[in-house]
């Protein structure tokens, strides 16, 4: 196995371009954060994404700069990544204003906003289309899986899960999880349910429960940080990707 | 000696909290699962309409469980679910964790669940249902109409997240009763509050009654929310409503 490192070069932004783009999602104009390669440069105004798009899921905290830089390791791996912005442009830092922002976010809006950042990637030439996302965001990518048609691949990181055999039937692509088994919220005996309702129902899914870590693992800025297990769930997730996405 | 004192405290306390618990915990299927929940009944015989009650995200702690004894106090036979089965969040940390966490779909059987169970009591006999729930607990009132559809007959969503879909809401049946804190800014009142009444109103679900506490923010109704968002007045006052909205819909 490559190191993780080994796929993000030292400097991303040099392969990397990215801009702000706007999606139309039901009469509302939705900002997105957009990362390409820089061989897929398009003429001037114009974009034309790559053959494999990834939908990047911002957490309870906004579209930071940390989702973007997760945008920006997709774009120098080879993907476009598309982020919108679920909160309308709020971002914190501050936990009471992330519940406040989680609570007022709108389901409905949620996934019409994925939807219409699916529609946006295949209408700008990606053939396929992924989507990632950690903890609210992990969750959402996983609902998108089971609720809609609009994507062929879903990695998510310690989101909620699906439970009921009826809702895990229509989910119809890949699946990656990555969780953690002392996550308070998330029981680890659940996601081995999880794992095994879908090897059941004989879907391709790769669900790791990672020892000894805790809710929010990946996010640096988690009390829960742990470089290793970081640096591994995303090279699995880029993997995924590579495998699932590409022709 | 001090070591004996701090137990024989801690003895008193649990003692005295185990007296004022009314109610009882009971356990139930739901689907293969074994789920349980506080039932709290009138002391005297009898039937009784029932109530499901949702807590919010810290889960099913003792604030829940004396709204449900005090509701039982008034003449309803009330079921606090726990959607986390077992787990309470002490912080709000730990609160954060469980409300992202809860598998949406499971939360759905659970409060099927809940409905199937209360059937099965002499004390519900032939009587209406309604749901209950703040905060978090307060969606999930809400997808208890939403579930239950004509089943439920009155629902109560105390600052909860609500859905301004006319589509997802077409399926409410029950009465409603909305209670919102005007400087909650998780649930603004121009964004969703008055969108929400206007989608169940424009569902022909004419009687929904809105109430928004202009001065109060989110979860103003428990004093141990750990926010300093109590007002004393309006909960006393929507704690008010709810029992008169009962009274109305469900013990008529």
């Amino acid at each position: 196995m490559p190191q993780a490192a080994a796929l993000q070069p030292a400097h991303p932004q040099s392969t990397v371009q990215s801009k702000q783009i706007f999606l139309q999602s039901e009469g509302d104009s939705v900002a997105a954060y957009l990362a390409m390669p820089v061989e897929s440069r398009a003429a001037a105004g114009e974009t034309r994404v790559g053959d494999a798009a990834i939908i990047v899921v911002h957490s309870r905290w906004g579209l930071d700069k940390w989702t973007k830089r997760r945008c920006d390791s997709l774009a120098a791996a080879g993907f476009t990544a598309l982020a919108p912005d679920l909160y309308r442009s709020e971002v914190t830092e501050d936990f009471m204003t992330a519940h406040e922002l989680e609570r007022a976010v709108p389901q409905n809006r949620v996934r019409q906003d994925l939807v219409a950042a699916a529609l946006y990637l295949r209408s700008n030439g990606a053939k396929k289309t992924g989507i990632v996302g950690w903890s609210m965001g992990g969750t959402f990518a996983l609902r998108m899986a089971s609720e809609t048609k609009a994507i062929d691949a879903c990695a998510t990181n310690y989101g909620a899960l699906i439970t009921t055999e009826a809702a895990l039937k229509n989910i119809t692509v890949p699946v990656l999880g990555n969780y953690a088994a002392q996550d308070f919220g998330i029981d680890s005996a659940d996601v081995a349910t999880f794992r095994n309702t879908l090897k059941t129902l004989g879907k391709t899914a790769d669900v790791k429960i990672y020892p000894n870590l805790a809710h929010a693992f990946a996010s640096p800025e988690s009390e829960a940080y742990s470089d290793r297990e970081a640096k591994d769930a995303w090279q699995r997730t880029i993997f995924f990707f590579r495998r699932y996405l590409r022709p | 000696m001090k070591k004996i004192l701090i137990l024989a405290l801690a003895l008193f306390i649990a003692l005295s909290a185990q007296a004022a618990e009314k109610g009882k915990t009971v356990k139930y299927k739901s689907g293969k699962d074994d789920v349980s929940g506080y039932l709290a009944m009138p002391e005297k015989k009898g039937t009784y309409p029932a109530v499901i009650m949702v807590h919010e995200w810290n889960g099913l702690n003792d604030w829940v469980k004396a709204q449900a004894d005090d509701l039982a106090s008034k003449g309803y036979v009330v079921l606090a679910v726990d959607l986390y089965r077992g787990k309470v969040g002490k912080t709000k940390e730990e609160a954060q964790a469980l409300m992202q966490g809860l598998s949406k779909d499971r939360a759905a059987e659970d409060l099927k669940a809940s409905y199937a169970y209360i059937e099965t009591l002499d004390e519900t006999k032939g009587q209406k249902v309604g749901s209950i729930g703040w905060c978090m607990g307060g969606g999930y009132a809400l997808a208890t109409a939403q579930i239950l559809s004509e089943k439920l007959s009155a629902c109560v969503v105390c600052y909860g997240f609500v859905t301004t879909d006319k589509k997802e809401l077409a399926p409410v049946k029950a009465k409603v009763l909305g209670i919102f804190g005007g400087k909650d800014t998780g649930i603004p009142v121009d964004k969703t509050v008055k969108p929400f009444e206007a989608a169940l109103k424009e569902n022909g679900n004419k009687d929904v009654e809105i109430k928004v506490y202009p001065n109060s923010g989110h979860a103003f109704m428990n004093a141990t929310n750990g926010m300093n968002t109590y007002n004393e007045a309006d909960a006393k006052d929507a704690w008010a409503k709810t029992i008169a909205f009962f009274g109305k819909n469900l013990a008529k």
